[in-house]
């Protein structure tokens, strides 16, 4: 698929013809430097963009015929986004957030809420349900988004630079969260620049200039080691 | 100290500058706030200015009194001598009576010398127009003498040159008599004719009826003596001395440039009772105040929002050594610098407005505008004010910016506090004591002043008490819906967006809710208390004395009246109603007991006068039987027949069998009553309720006429005469044009006068837009704050509605938080309100009670219900349903 911003003089290639899979059970790590085309990749990837050509198939569902409210739907029972600067809503509480995507579905408060607490225990934080975002520290709020993004049946989790605002060791903590979840049978995508995260992939994808320059399969560390001594 | 005064200059350049780049950085809200500040100075400036030029002073109005030539204008009033100001309208004195007449034209000359001099009569007389007769403002004088100058301008025609000709203005002649056409004029008995050969505007009256001539009827209340004066200029001395001879003497040379003798007799005369008293002076500060609390409170959440956004900024200064005085200034900057644009386009903005709408205002009334003048004075002190609602919007922000967690603020966390624990008890405190002072005002002491203060101090209250109703409703809100959970939760982390808003609303809704509370009470006294002068659907007609008497109609014309009513009310049964009349007009009688007990009621309507004479078979007027009940009316006319009289009473029921009719007459010469008749007969007394009696007394012609009255015709009754109010005006103006000049009541009960309506629909308009403006003001501000939540939103897959609903959200919970504690406290200053309002006042009667309450339902509805379920709708039509994406938000 490709995406172009703008037109004529100002028309900048965000990707150009970028073909890319991620299976159940897999996670797919997508590295680059920035203005790479990364970010974009994942936007269209989880229906907040649209491809300028080309297509997204997510469980066997094209997203640009699915329209506008039918990727919402996908984003609510089949997507799970994960951002960088964790994007709750202060004025929900934790559990509120987490049940976020349900409730939006319809769900039943009740129904909401134990989904909410099963993927808080999953991801270690049951008893914060009641907090509010603004009372927790930046990693367990990761955990929180990360919740989120697997509450309920997800089979795809896009994590946007999950570990840029955390230190190391938390971060880890995040990488072996979204990990877990893959093993579990849900498809990952993470875009990272930080090779020590990438390692928790199966596959490592490296974008430049809207394009995948490399792809590294069974063993992406010894890659991306040669790549950061290169 | 120069150094210091440098510092601080210094200081506030910065703050000016950055307040400067952050006003045009967020160029629609600052928009939004200039344009809440500049609309209300914009509407007070424009009052202001067209008032100004409506108040036409000495000076201005002198060519309006003396024309364009006259060098004074002379008023003989007093046979002896007065005193005066610069100008005899506002400062006189009368001295000593010496006994001689007024002067006249020559002793006017004699006094200042051979001038020439002009008779002016300025008074009111009846004229005919197409629909009957109507009252004009007349001016008797030689319009063609090159004193009259500048009275009039002609527009039309010429001027008069004969004894028979007169002018007319376009007002009067729009109503008939026009150019070329004939003007009659009512003058006692008979009408004087006067042909009207030109068209004027007066320099004085405009849009009524004016006419003038040199020979118009004299007034009823005899003429003034008044000329105009030529010549050289009157000088004080002069007016002195005509003052000696009892004349007032307006001088064109003294108003316009007074000597210090005359400034001083001026300062000495002038009645000092010209300025407001206290209660006018309290209501105009609480109109004021409470309009600059609206302003601030509407103003006050886009200075939060602006505080805000800015408080990672702020936040970084102060991590960089500012200090919190920095940190405030930075803020009032934009407010200085939203306040002073606000302040001056509201200004300018103002002038033109009233300029642009003065000739709409100059038809609203009828005096002439004098020259488009701008009071700067004024206008300053209007700008001044809305500059100080922008500071005043932006202090809370900008304290809160000044004491703000900087680690919290720069590491995403929470960064408003939880609502004080002493505010809800200063809050409590105030509404207590504001109702305290309402309730010492309900004995209506200090002409309800303790009310509109207690109004004051119940807003205050509510003010302090809002941030907690706000955090409660966030705390209470985790079993609603989604959107709503959202809108109230975070209403509640931006309180110091959402409490202006909501207080704004407030105010309104506590406003309202007196107003009509005050309001609604009034008008149910008005109807508990309504007396009705007929049975309902009846009516009369009657002589109408204002426009004089014409000798007593006889039987021939009262037929002629009654058939133009039956032409136009078919279905209404016409009877002629008789009166006992004394032919000396001095003269009254008394009704008692035969043991001496004064049995009159306390009210009668008397439409057909005190005593009613019954037909010559002894059948009553239908006046009286169709308020009596079938009993009553029989033993009535029972009485009658048999000689005797019917007798109205309100008291205790008398238990006499006679009546005593005493006629008398004050004897000026004797000083004392002099009794001329007395007649004693067997009596049917009815006791009536208070409400109602149709007479004093109904008797047979046989013992009115032993009182030495003589029964006339005195005007018709019509029952069932069941028309339009339309129709009533038109035969109303019908009548009041015929051969006797009548006029018609039609009894329909009590009606809601239209002014009540208006009133009504003006409470609701105002309500509705201010609520409306304050409830929108804070969703949109909300919206904007709320991006990256609503982007957020649609990441997680909220479908593209949920943003509407959210907006709707928004401001269903800013207008209910606004409007249901300010319903609840405007019951306070309402209540207390509606006693000195329906106090009982006169006549005293049993059946008015000594209080009336009535609370508008349906108005409070409106507000708390309505009107916010209206703006959710607005916002809820008016919002775009796509939600922001997360990658564009930062």
């Amino acid at each position: 698929m490709s995406r172009v911003h703008g037109a004529g003089a100002a028309e900048v290639h965000a990707l150009r013809g970028v073909s890319l899979a991620a299976y159940a059970g897999e996670l797919v790590a997508i590295m680059g430097p920035s203005g790479s085309g990364k970010s974009s990749l994942l936007t269209i990837a989880g229906g907040l963009d649209s491809p300028t050509s080309g297509s997204v198939t997510v469980d066997g569902q094209d997203l640009g015929e699915a329209g506008i409210s039918g990727r919402a739907k996908l984003r609510r029972t089949s997507i799970g986004y994960v951002f960088q600067d964790f994007n709750l809503i202060p004025a929900l509480t934790a559990g509120e957030n987490v049940a976020l995507p349900l409730e939006l579905d319809g769900a039943s408060r009740r129904q909401a809420r134990a989904a909410a607490r099963t993927a808080l225990e999953e991801v270690g934080l049951d008893g914060f349900a009641d907090r509010f975002p603004d009372e927790m520290s930046g990693g367990q709020r990761q955990r929180i988004a990360i919740a989120r993004a697997i509450v309920g049946e997800r089979r795809l989790i896009l994590a946007d630079e999950p570990t840029g605002a955390l230190d190391t060791e938390t971060g880890e903590d995040i990488l072996k969260l979204i990990r877990a979840r893959c093993d579990a049978g849900a498809a990952g995508v993470l875009v990272t620049h930080e090779p020590r995260y990438a390692s928790w992939a199966d596959r490592v994808i490296y974008v430049r200039d809207g394009l995948v320059v490399d792809e590294a399969g069974e063993t992406p560390g010894a890659l991306l080691v040669d790549e950061a001594g290169a | 100290m120069t150094g210091r005064l440098r510092d601080a200059a210094a200081g506030w350049r910065l703050a000016l500058r950055i307040g400067r780049r952050e006003a045009r950085r967020a160029r629609w809200r600052s928009l939004l706030v200039i344009a809440m500040i500049a609309l209300p100075v914009a509407g007070v400036t424009a009052i202001a200015v067209t008032y100004k030029t409506y108040d036409v002073n000495t000076v201005e109005g002198l060519d309006r009194r003396l024309g364009t030539e006259a060098a004074a204008r002379v008023e003989a009033q007093s046979p002896g001598a007065v005193r005066q100001g610069i100008d005899p309208d506002q400062a006189t004195e009368w001295l000593e009576e010496t006994g001689s007449g007024p002067l006249d034209a020559a002793g006017v000359r004699a006094i200042i010398g051979d001038r020439p001099v002009l008779s002016v009569d300025d008074y009111g007389l009846d004229v005919r127009t197409d629909k009957g007769v109507a009252w004009a403002s007349g001016l008797r004088t030689d319009l063609s003498d090159p004193l009259a100058a500048g009275l009039t301008r002609l527009t039309d025609g010429r001027l008069p040159q004969h004894a028979d000709e007169v002018v007319v203005n376009a007002a009067l002649a729009a109503r008939g008599p026009g150019l070329g056409e004939e003007l009659r004029i009512p003058n006692g008995g008979a009408e004087e004719v006067r042909k009207v050969v030109g068209i004027v505007e007066s320099a004085s009256v405009r849009n009524e009826a004016f006419v003038a001539g040199a020979t118009l009827p004299e007034s009823s209340s005899g003429t003034t003596s008044t000329w105009l004066v030529g010549g050289a200029p009157v000088t004080w001395g002069d007016v002195e001395k005509l003052n000696s001879k009892g004349a007032f003497v307006l001088s064109r040379s003294v108003v316009e440039d007074p000597s210090a003798a005359a400034l001083a007799a001026d300062r000495e005369l002038r009645s000092p009772g010209g300025g407001p008293d206290a209660s006018e002076t309290v209501i105009v500060v609480l109109i004021v105040v409470m309009v600059l609390l609206e302003v601030v409170l509407l103003a006050g959440p886009a200075f939060a929002v602006a505080a805000r956004r800015h408080a990672r900024d702020l936040a970084l200064i102060a991590a960089s050594g500012g200090t919190a005085r920095q940190a405030r200034r930075a803020v009032l900057g934009m407010a200085i610098v939203i306040g002073a644009v606000a302040a001056g386009v509201g200004s300018v903005l103002g002038i033109g407005l009233a300029r642009l709408l003065q000739p709409l205002a100059q038809d609203q009334v009828s005096a002439w505008f004098g020259p488009f003048e701008v009071p700067w004075l004024q206008l300053l002190t209007i700008a001044v004010i809305g500059f100080g609602a922008a500071i005043c919007a932006a202090i809370v922000p900008a304290w809160i910016a000044s004491r703000q967690n900087v680690v919290g603020v720069l590491s995403g966390r929470r960064s408003e506090s939880r609502p004080s624990k002493h505010s809800p008890v200063i809050g409590l405190v105030l509404i207590l004591a504001g109702a305290a002072l309402s309730a010492f005002g309900t004995r209506g002491a200090y002409e309800g002043i303790p009310i509109a203060l207690g109004v004051l101090l119940c807003v205050a209250g509510l003010l302090f008490i809002l941030p907690v109703l706000v955090a409660l409703a966030a705390q209470f809100s985790a079993r609603l819906p989604l959107v709503v959970r959202f809108a109230t939760r975070d209403a509640d982390r931006h309180r110091t967006r959402t409490v202006p808003a909501a207080g704004a609303i407030a105010v309104t809704v506590v406003g309202a809710v007196t107003l009509g509370i005050a309001f609604g009470s009034d008008q149910e006294q008005n109807q508990a208390t309504y007396q009705p002068s007929f049975a309902y659907g009846d009516g009369a007609v009657r002589v109408d004395a204002s426009i004089g008497s014409l000798g007593n109609p006889d039987a021939a014309m009262w037929q002629g009246v009654a058939d133009q009513v039956a032409k136009e009310i078919p279905t209404a049964t016409i009877a002629p109603v008789s009166a006992a009349v004394f032919p000396d007009p001095g003269t009254y009688f008394m009704i008692q007991t035969a043991d001496g007990a004064d049995v009159t009621p306390g009210a009668s309507n008397g439409t057909f006068g005190e005593v009613l004479v019954a037909e010559a078979d002894g059948t009553l007027p239908s006046a009286v039987t169709r308020v009596l009940g079938d009993a009553d009316a029989a033993s009535a006319e029972q009485t009658v027949r048999a000689g005797g009289a019917v007798v109205f009473t309100d008291g205790e029921g008398p238990v006499s069998k006679e009546a005593r009719f005493d006629v008398q007459k004050w004897d000026e010469e004797a000083q004392s009553e002099q009794k001329l008749a007395s007649v004693t007969v067997p009596a049917t007394y009815l006791h009536v309720e208070d409400s109602y009696a149709p007479a004093y007394a109904v008797v047979p012609a046989s013992v009115a006429k032993k009182l030495g009255a003589e029964p006339q015709v005195s005007g018709l009754y019509l029952e069932d005469a069941r028309i339009s109010p339309a129709a009533e005006q038109d035969l109303a103006e019908a009548l009041a044009a015929g051969q006797i000049p009548t006029s018609i009541t039609v009894e329909r009960g009590f009606q809601q006068d239209d002014e009540a309506v208006i009133v009504w629909l003006l409470l609701i308009t105002l309500s509705a837009v201010l609520m409306i403006g304050g409830a929108l003001t804070a969703t949109y501000l909300a919206l904007n704050d709320a991006r990256p939540d609503l982007a957020t939103l649609s990441a997680v897959g909220a479908p593209t509605r949920t943003r509407r609903g959210v907006a709707a959200a928004y401001a269903l919970v800013i207008a209910l938080l606004g409007a249901i504690p300010g319903a609840l406290i405007g019951f306070v200053p309402g209540i207390a309100v509606s006693f000195p309002l329906t106090a009982e006042g006169w006549p005293e009667r049993e059946s008015v009670a000594s209080h009336y309450l009535e609370v508008p339902w349906d108005l409070v509805g409106i507000v708390v219900v309505g009107l916010p379920l209206l703006i959710a709708l607005i916002v809820a039509v008016t919002t775009r349903s796509r939600l922001p994406m997360v990658a564009r938000v930062e």
